[in-house]
């Protein structure tokens, strides 16, 4: 029996939707925890609310729709990319994570039902013959956190294999490979993993999280093979000796990987709803960073105030730069203003952020 | 003759007497809404009598007062009889429930609600679904729960409530503090009363700064001394200290306010132009506006933003792209 990742080593129940119980994700899930005995939720039970602090995996049968675009606001730039909804929550512990705001439970939600998610994203990717897509996972979970356990990623692999009008990302903060050997084109799937300094990644990202140091190496094994990836600054946290951390983790990234091995390279400063506070000072009460000089934003957010989200993602750009990447770089929810103050651009001088990373994502730019 | 309604808590006969009111035990802890009796009572009691007898306990060897305690410390003063309605021996609860019926006409305040829930909290085996039902509190309201954020705090903080200086809206901020920031607190309450917004603002951002700062209470009030002691009203004292504590919230902002402000008074001066940011920096905007009731004060407005747009300090309006 392979062992398990540590952070899948305290899940303690398996529900499974009755739907569901002859599914492949559930046959899988049988075999790698079999000693948790699978309960069956019978068509209109529902699994009780205010569970315990424990990690239970629930194989759902998901009704909604899987395919969606990503929530952006219409006074910042987002980057367009649609999420292919896998399921929600996460077993590792980072303080800054917005789903501790949308989840109140420790429940692993996996839509099990992939046969229906197949069916939409095929009509979905036939309605519009021509258009490319660049899709990931990492929206309400991390892309591969729960893979060794139900290999949902090598299954979304395989299948998207036969659309190459399709990008995929997989956004994480676990090493787990596993689903390399699936791709047919590396073209198309962008092994993605954040990024932080490593005093925020040592502290604030909690529960077997990878290091930097192993997420980078997997990042290099995967450029090796060749995979381009994608580096994700997001949320950049202020906090004291934030220019010497970042500047390391810069470094390390050069240590690891050459600019062309990179598809993109976003930054996003911390940005929260009050909720959001509320369950981190809670939660962590040692996280000092969000009592930095946050306002009330545009899109009626909470963000660090201008001129020090620009000093910072400015610091990060120009260190990049040294380094050779530039087209890479992008904001992740910024204004105008802010691409102007820290690139010296606008998306609307790359012919807009959609396009540019779209262009980006298939490498057709350097 | 003089048999009343069978009340809920009691027996089921309840009877008239009369009694010295020097006779009466009215120390009750139940009694916890007492007040000093207004004026308007008195002059009633004095010309009209006592119209309305007062509820006591008369099982005992003296009677024990459980609600009227206004009506029995002036009948006592004036020394006259007491008119009392015995409604039979009570547990310290069912007291406490007939004193919150007798002022069931009576609009129970935050700070009502607070002398109450302590009262029925240190009993011990006391029904909560009745006494909440009693003081018309929903057991999922935000009241309740901010009621017992209040309660974890020591009592001397009740005052501060039933006087209206402190809202319980911050009770959940106060019970953050430790021991040592709360006792510094109270001088920030104990001669202002403070707006519901403004309170909450100010006591967030001292948490904030001392969370930030790794710092006491003690710490970040140090510098507010001077303004509590400068003999301002209270209402400019209090936008003073808040404004400060806001500064320290938030140095940077403030700082880029304050420039801001001056360089708009400067720009602006001598003109009917209004220079303000209107986003707390987010954006680059500055928004400039006139209100002019006539043609010709449109005109002159005119003239003064031609010669506002002349000025070689524009610039200083744009802080952030200019850094
Ligand atoms: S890895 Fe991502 S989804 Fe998981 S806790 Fe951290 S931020 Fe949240």
């Amino acid at each position: 029996m392979t062992v398990l990742p540590t952070h899948l080593q305290g899940i303690s129940r398996v529900v499974v939707d009755a739907a569901v119980a002859g599914s492949t994700i559930a046959a899988r899930v049988r075999e790698r925890l079999p000693h948790l005995k699978q309960e069956t939720l019978q068509e209109g039970e529902t699994l009780a609310a205010g569970l315990a602090r424990e990690d239970i995996l629930y194989l759902k049968r998901y009704r909604g729709r899987f395919l969606r675009h990503c929530p952006g606001t219409s006074h910042y730039r987002c980057c367009g990319y649609q999420i292919v909804h896998i399921g929600e929550n996460c077993p590792l512990r980072c303080s800054y994570c917005i789903l501790q705001a949308y989840f109140q439970d420790r429940v692993l939600k996996v839509w099990a039902n992939q046969d229906d998610l197949r069916l939409e994203l095929d009509q979905a990717f036939h309605a519009s013959p021509g258009r490319r897509y660049r899709v990931g996972t990492g929206e309400f979970t991390d892309s591969l956190v729960l893979e060794a356990l139900t290999g949902y990623s090598r299954d979304l692999i395989e299948f998207l294999g036969n659309y190459p009008q399709v990008c995929l990302e997989l956004k994480s903060k676990v090493v787990d490979l596993s689903w390399m050997d699936a791709v047919r084109d590396p073209s198309r799937v962008l092994p993605a993993w954040s990024m932080n300094a490593p005093d925020i990644v040592d502290g604030e990202e909690q529960g077997d999280c990878a290091s930097l140091e192993e997420r980078l190496s997997a990042a290099r094994t995967c450029a090796q093979a060749g995979f381009r990836v994608c580096l994700h600054f997001d949320p950049m946290i202020h906090f004291p000796g934030w220019r010497e951390g970042y500047a390391r983790t810069v470094e390390m990234i050069f240590d690891h990987l050459q600019p062309e091995q990179i598809a993109y390279v976003s930054m996003g400063s911390f940005r929260h709803m009050p909720d959001l506070k509320r369950c981190i000072s809670e939660n962590f009460p040692g996280s000092k960073y969000i009592y930095g000089e946050f306002v009330t934003g545009l899109d009626g957010k909470q963000r660090l105030l201008r001129p020090l989200r620009v000093e910072q993602f400015r610091f990060l750009a120009d260190a990049l730069r040294r380094g050779g990447v530039d087209r890479q770089l992008y904001l992740c929810m910024e204004s105008d203003e802010v691409w102007q103050a820290v690139l010296g651009r606008t998306p609307a001088d790359l012919g807009g952020l959609y396009r540019h990373l779209m262009a980006q994502a298939f490498g057709e730019e350097g | 003759m003089n048999k009343v309604d069978a009340p809920r808590w009691g027996h089921a006969c309840a009877t008239i007497l009369r009694c010295a009111a020097s006779d009466i035990d009215v120390k009750g802890p139940w009694l916890f809404w007492s007040a000093p009796p207004s004026p308007a009572l008195r002059g009633s009691l004095e010309r009209h009598g006592q119209l309305v007898p007062i509820l006591v306990d008369a099982g005992g060897a003296r009677p024990v007062l459980v609600a009227g305690a206004a009506r029995a410390a002036i009948l006592a003063e004036l020394g006259r009889e007491v008119l009392c309605l015995d409604i039979g021996a009570l547990s310290d609860e069912a007291r406490g429930l007939a004193y919150v019926q007798s002022n069931a006409d009576r609009e129970l305040t935050d700070g009502h609600l607070v002398l109450a829930m302590r009262y029925f909290l240190s009993l011990p085996g006391c029904d909560m679904e009745s006494v909440l039902e009693a003081l018309g509190l929903d057991a999922r309201s935000k009241r309740l729960r901010l009621i017992r954020s209040w309660l974890r705090l020591p009592r001397r903080w009740d005052g501060l409530l039933c006087s209206g200086a402190v809202p319980l809206a911050c009770a959940d901020l106060l019970e953050t503090f430790a021991p040592e920031d709360l006792s510094v607190l109270e001088s920030l309450f104990a001669t202002l009363s403070w707006s519901r917004g403004n309170a909450v603002n100010v006591l967030t951002w001292i948490r904030e700064v001392c969370a930030r700062d790794g710092v006491k209470a003690a710490a970040v009030l140090e510098g507010l001394g001077e303004t509590l002691a400068a003999g301002l009203s209270p209402k400019d004292t209090m936008s003073r200290i808040t404004q400060e504590v806001r500064r320290l919230r938030y140095p940077m902002l403030a700082g880029m306010e304050r420039d801001f402000a001056e360089t708009a008074r400067k720009v602006s001066a001598g003109t009917r132009w209004r220079v303000t940011q209107p986003d707390l920096f987010e954006s680059d905007a500055v928004e400039v506006s006139v209100r002019v009731t006539s043609a010709g004060e449109l005109r002159a407005a005119g003239a003064e933003l031609v010669r506002m747009a002349a000025r070689e300090d524009l610039d200083d309006l744009f802080p952030v792209v200019r850094k």
